[in-house]
């Protein structure tokens, strides 16, 4: 009987403890930037743009549910980028991002990218092949990533895109990471992006992207929102 | 911290949408109804259009001049119309491939090219119009591929000088003597790129 009445405490104890444990799930991720685009000669142009990712989740516990966002970087980047002619461009990049900004200074992020980009059109549908070497470097781990991504964008109405008028661009990426410290992975990135062009300085977009990680092995997949501004300076 | 980089960013957007005030005179174009296009334009194209595929009807402004483009693909030819803003024809435009062109015209335009360290000819059209011609007789022309009063060819090519490459919209007479060219300004790509 002693036995019983322990077993039943125990589970009691057992099931108010569980009913304590924080459950948090993640509803989106919020990624935010602004870029600046400048002519540097008539061949090199450079990009500067800052952005945030926030994480948006909500907290349940046996009384209540929160919903809270939590930065999860802020970071910094410059391109540069040399146009071989009207189709190809090759960049050099540098990232610096500010991982766990409300811990402190401690984790940060370095990363230097090489790049080749080619443009192609199909009538009014402009298609970008874009090849991706990264460097990642941070605090406990180096990486190597190796992207592609092949997008396509066109204007909403009529043949150029001029100011005032919506664009929509698609894209997909596949990248290969080989982390030292962890297994390689695979991952996939597909986007839908609607945009406006304001002025030709000045267009806004936004998108949906997919992100589907590991997806040759213990798969997560993510929504992310992303939105932008693009300011060119010339 | 969340709230203030947001508010940070929310105000680099609001920084960013001053530059509207900016004014710069634009080139436009619209995509819009059949029912916008005037009525005589319409008229005049009556029998091709009911025989053509992916007919699609255009509004071009720039500053305070107005026009409209009727484009359409017939017999397999991709052709433009192009009418003023009263609906008067002003040429009618047809795609064609710069290597069919006669050897004499290309060896003009190709003499013309010369000039420039490496070249390309991404698009031609042939343009036909007339100031003295009827506007259904240049269509029929332009349709049957007969000589009308004037025709020019009209290429997009891509020029390299020095190292810098500048892409060009320009003007050839019937012969392949050059007339005029105007810069072509691409599509920004700092979103696709980046």
């Amino acid at each position: 009987m002693r036995f019983f009445i322990t077993l039943i405490l125990c589970l009691c104890i057992a099931q108010e403890a569980l009913s304590q444990t924080e459950t948090i799930k993640t509803r989106f991720v919020w990624e935010g930037g602004t870029a600046l685009n400048y002519k540097v000669t008539d061949n090199w142009s450079f990009n500067t743009s800052i952005g945030k990712r926030s994480v948006w989740s909500t907290v349940e516990t046996n009384s209540n549910e929160e919903f809270e966002g939590e930065l999860a970087f802020l970071e910094f980047d410059h391109f540069a980028t040399y146009r071989f002619n009207p189709s190809t461009r090759g960049s050099l990049g540098y990232k610096y991002r500010w991982r766990d900004p409300s811990e402190g200074f401690g984790e940060y992020e370095h990363r230097i990218t090489q790049q080749l980009a080619h443009t192609h059109f199909k009538e009014i549908i402009r298609l970008v092949s874009r090849l991706r070497l990264e460097q990642r470097i941070r605090n406990e781990s180096f990486a190597m990533r190796y992207r592609y991504r092949l997008s396509a964008d066109l204007p909403l109405s009529g043949e150029t895109l001029d100011a005032r008028e919506f664009y929509l661009v698609g894209s997909n990426e596949i990248l290969f990471e080989a982390v030292d410290v962890e297994e390689d992975t695979w991952e996939s990135r597909t986007s839908g992006s609607i945009g406006y062009l304001f002025n030709p300085d000045l267009k806004l977009e936004m998108s949906l992207t997919y992100r589907l990680e590991n997806f040759t092995g213990s798969t997560e997949d993510f929504l992310f929102i992303n939105t932008g501004v693009f300011i060119n300076l010339n | 911290m969340i709230i203030k980089t947001t508010l940070l960013w929310l105000v680099s957007i609001c920084f960013s949408f001053s530059l509207l005030a900016q004014g710069k005179k634009m080139e436009r174009e619209k995509r819009i109804r059949k029912e916008e296009i005037p009525a005589v334009a319409l008229t005049l194209l009556n029998n091709p259009l009911g025989k053509a595929r992916k007919v699609k009807y255009f509004l071009e402004t720039d500053g305070d001049n107005k026009s409209f483009e009727i484009k359409f693909l017939l017999h397999r030819n991709q052709y433009s119309v192009e009418f003023d803003s009263e609906g008067r024809l002003e040429d009618v435009e047809v795609l064609i491939s710069f290597g069919k062109l006669n050897k004499d015209i290309r060896k003009n335009v190709t003499d013309h090219l010369g000039q420039y360290d490496n070249f390309k000819v991404k698009k031609t059209q042939k343009q036909f119009s007339s100031q003295s011609q009827t506007a259904e007789e240049v269509i029929k022309m332009a349709l049957e591929d007969l000589p009308a009063e004037t025709v020019r060819y009209e290429m997009i090519v891509e020029t390299k000088a020095g190292s810098t490459w500048t892409t060009y919209e320009m003007l050839f007479d019937d012969q392949g003597n050059f007339i005029s060219q105007k810069e072509v300004i691409g599509r920004l790509e700092d979103n696709i790129l980046y």
